[in-house]
């Protein structure tokens, strides 16, 4: 129906642009919340080329082998989600079955006879419940359908009444898979957007909280039972993530990493309270959480420290809590340590990495001679900051130079040392390093990019560094 | 010290019941001396209590000098200034190495010059305290890094510097940073907390300064303020330097244009219980310590090593080091290449 035609019909609709990136984003959020009943949540939209069906193209997997008890059976589960949907203000249908093929279809096509809501197949009733849908519910491309159609076959029940070989041979393998797929005969897994944790703990609430430090508390306990479960199997946590499910639907989650595997529950806690700290001004606690979720990502064969006997191992991992604590609170990114790389290139000769950890390649830089200054800079700017200079000869020293919008005299200049781009990288031109110092004493490190009569641009100067 | 007193007494009073009525004068005499010690203990409890508050090594008093828990001693390697500073001077106290100092470059242009007296510093309070394998921590907001750049390992090594792994902490803003300093400043692991300040943030004020340097001293971290520019404020610090960069002095052919080791102009501005002072030094990256400026150059160190590179020219910019092929692999990696092109052919 074109626009003229429904405005002919209905003078006063309201005409919306189409915002596809948004309707993902409501479909993104909506799968954060049905992270509750199942860490194993994937989109589901209608195979590429389907005609728009606004209904059938938002769609959830979820797998819940083995979750529908904790809520009471898949009849309740289900009941559960649709109430909780709809008093978000969704309008959903939900379909349970034995095969994500048949859930799918049987979600989106109700098959006559079948009350409206919620539908649950035992795995008997597989290929009795499929048949009766139409083509277009097995994930078929439109073609194909439109094909069989012709052929005067609309639905699954008369396709699987058909002799295979022909069917393949006329549609390809596509048809038959899909088929098999509905129907249990080939095994077909779900892709989770997130990747489904280690171990997992939770507390649902009967009264929602609000409090942080509730929340924290909550931690607690969940760390506690997590750390149990991880001493059973010899394990530490490396990434642990926590997620605050809110009553009406939103979910914030919070991770914090760890430079050691972690099975101190106070430690997990202090973790989260820090990251909790800096993440303050975005938490919206609203009517309050009634789902915490601790889950642990990743984890490692936990080594009880042996004592040594001058506490350095257990000073050592002191440390190590201090840094997990600050990265908890400034963020990852931000607690980080030197590793030498092999290169030639300042600035990429030495990569920062969290702390603790043995990274980079090692460095054959050799160490200055005995008696000699610094041969590199104590503070390097990460991007070489461009400057003014004026040099005797073009390719000698500079006399002055302006940095910062001030001059400085040069008194005492060394070099030059030429650095050449690496040609197997990328073609940077050779740079020509000098040590320099100015009239108060204060060292630099200035370079000339580029050589002079190649490319018709005089070089460029740029200060890279400063001495102490 | 009562129940000591009241031994006393006890023991005075059962001699006296031994030896008669002689000892009778001796009992009261001794019991007046009690007192007296009693007293006299009191005042110096109460002036060490006051000094703790005030954050002052309690050594003003000569009878408490052996008792005086100031831990080891700030040494910068310099015979005068370490006279100084551990207090062997007349009228002056032992400075703590954990304890918090504070380095200021006058302008933001001086900073590197700073950024090497605070880690010179910090290495030397290292040393003193005894913990040459516990992490340096640098805590560094947007500002600095923007203004200064960021503290390069290669750099550090050169300074001889490059043996206690060095953790970056990057804040966000004033706020942050102040709270991963205090957070370092007390953890007993920790080997050295560097805060780099730009100017007097409004939130740094005394009472923080009070609180890091509490926080440094019960966990024996020496905690050093870096600060960018900005002037003079009250704080906590038992000493504030003031660093400018110095010519550097090569020491051999005095027209030539080389470097030399690395060189300051300090002013020890602010000394509790020690005398201020003003120095030219230089930092000696092979034996990790201060030196007067100029005091051992390359010449007395190499004898006869450079002038054969220099070069008939005698150009001034030429290199009076060792040659070194910067833009080919190590020779490690050079015989590595050659086994594998040997294997292949």
């Amino acid at each position: 129906m074109s626009l003229t035609d429904a405005r002919a019909i209905a003078p006063a609709i309201e005409v919306v642009d189409e915002d596809p990136q948004a309707d993902r984003q409501l479909l993104e959020a909506i799968a954060d919340w049905a992270d509750r009943y199942t860490p194993l949540v994937a989109l589901d939209p209608s195979p590429q080329g389907a005609p728009r069906d606004l209904a059938g193209d938002f769609g959830l997997m979820l797998d819940i082998t083995g979750c529908s008890g904790l809520f009471g059976g898949e009849e309740a589960m289900l009941a559960d989600m649709l109430a909780r949907l709809f008093h978000q203000g969704f309008a959903a249908a939900g379909a349970i079955a034995s095969t994500p093929g048949a859930a799918h279809g049987l979600a989106r096509h109700r098959p006559a006879g079948f009350p409206a809501g919620s539908l649950i197949v035992p795995r008997a009733q597989t290929a009795g419940a499929v048949a009766p849908l139409p083509l277009a519910a097995l994930r078929l491309e439109p073609r194909t359908v439109t094909a069989l159609a012709r052929l005067g076959l609309r639905t699954a029940g008369q396709v699987m009444a058909r002799p295979r070989a022909p069917l393949a041979r006329r549609f390809g393998k596509a048809l038959l898979l899909r088929l098999d797929q509905a129907l249990g005969a080939v095994e077909e897994a779900i892709s989770p957007r997130l990747p489904a944790p280690v171990r997992m703990a939770e507390r649902r609430l009967a009264t929602p909280v609000t409090a942080m430090e509730d929340v924290e508390t909550l931690v607690k306990r969940l760390a506690a039972n997590l750390c149990e479960a991880m001493e059973r199997r010899g394990e530490g946590a490396r990434v642990i993530d926590l997620a605050l499910f809110r009553v009406d639907g939103a979910v914030s989650r919070a991770g914090v990493g760890t430079s050691r595997p972690l099975r101190d529950p106070a430690a997990i806690a202090r973790l989260f309270h820090e990251r909790l700290a800096a993440l303050h001004d975005d938490l919206d606690a609203g009517c309050g959480y009634d789902l915490v979720r601790l889950s642990v990502s990743a984890c490692d064969r936990f080594d009880p420290a042996e004592p040594s006997f001058d506490g350095g191992n257990g000073r050592a991992q002191e440390v190590a809590d201090l840094t997990d604590r600050l990265a908890a609170r400034l963020g990852m990114g931000n607690v980080l340590a030197s590793a030498p790389r092999d290169t030639h290139i300042p600035e990429r000769a030495e990569v920062l990495v969290p702390p603790f950890k043995n990274g980079g390649g090692g460095s054959s830089r050799l160490p200055v001679p005995p008696g000699l200054p610094p041969e590199r800079p104590l503070r390097l700017f990460p991007r070489p900051e461009p400057v003014e200079a004026l040099a005797e000869v073009p390719d000698g020293a500079p006399l002055r130079f302006r940095w910062r919008r001030v001059l400085h005299d040069v008194v005492r200049a060394e070099g030059p040392e030429r650095i050449a781009g690496e040609w197997w990288r990328d073609g940077l031109p050779p740079r020509d390093y000098y040590r320099i110092e100015d009239d108060g004493g204060r060292r630099f490190w200035l370079f000339r990019e580029g050589l002079h009569g190649e490319g018709g641009m005089p070089p460029r100067w740029f200060l890279h560094g400063l001495f102490a | 010290m009562t129940t000591d007193a009241r031994a006393l007494r006890d023991k005075v009073t059962q001699a006296g019941a031994r030896a008669g009525g002689a000892a009778q004068a001796g009992a009261a005499q001794e019991q007046s001396r009690g007192d007296s010690l009693r007293r006299a203990d009191l005042i110096a409890a109460l002036g060490s209590r006051i000094a703790r508050i005030e954050n002052r090594p309690p050594a003003f008093d000569p009878a408490h000098e052996t008792s005086a828990a100031t831990g080891p001693v700030l040494s910068l390697g310099m015979t005068g200034i370490d006279a100084m500073l551990a207090g062997r001077e007349a009228g002056t106290a032992p400075i703590p190495a954990a304890a918090l100092h504070e380095v200021r470059a006058e302008t933001a242009l001086d900073a590197a010059a700073a950024t090497g007296f605070a880690l010179g510093l910090g290495q030397r309070a290292i040393a003193c305290t005894g913990r040459s394998r516990a992490a340096m921590f640098w805590i560094a907001g947007h500002d600095t890094r923007n203004e200064a750049g960021l503290i390069y390992g290669p750099g550090l090594e050169d300074l001889g510097l490059g043996g206690i792994e060095l953790v970056r902490v990057f804040a966000n803003g004033v706020a942050d940073a102040l709270w991963a300093a205090g957070e370092v400043a007390a953890h007993k692991g920790a080997g050295l907390c560097l805060l780099e300040l730009r100017a007097n943030p409004a939130r740094a004020d005394l009472a923080f300064s009070r609180r890091l340097a509490l926080r440094a001293r019960e966990a024996g971290v020496p905690v050093i303020v870096l600060r960018q520019g900005g002037g003079e404020e009250a704080s906590a610090a038992l000493t504030r330097w003031r660093v400018a960069p110095a010519p550097s002095d090569p020491g051999i052919a005095a027209g030539r244009k080389w470097l030399g080791p690395p060189a300051f102009a300090v002013t020890l501005e602010k000394c509790r219980g020690g005398r201020p002072g003003e120095w030219l030094m230089e930092w000696k990256s092979d034996e990790r310590l201060f030196a007067p400026a100029g005091s051992g150059n390359l010449a007395a160190m190499h004898p006869a090593g450079f002038p054969v590179r220099f070069g008939a020219a005698g150009s001034p910019l030429s290199l009076p080091r060792p040659t070194r092929a910067f833009d080919r692999p190590s020779g490690e990696a050079a015989a590595r290449s050659g086994l594998a092109a040997r294997r292949a052919s």
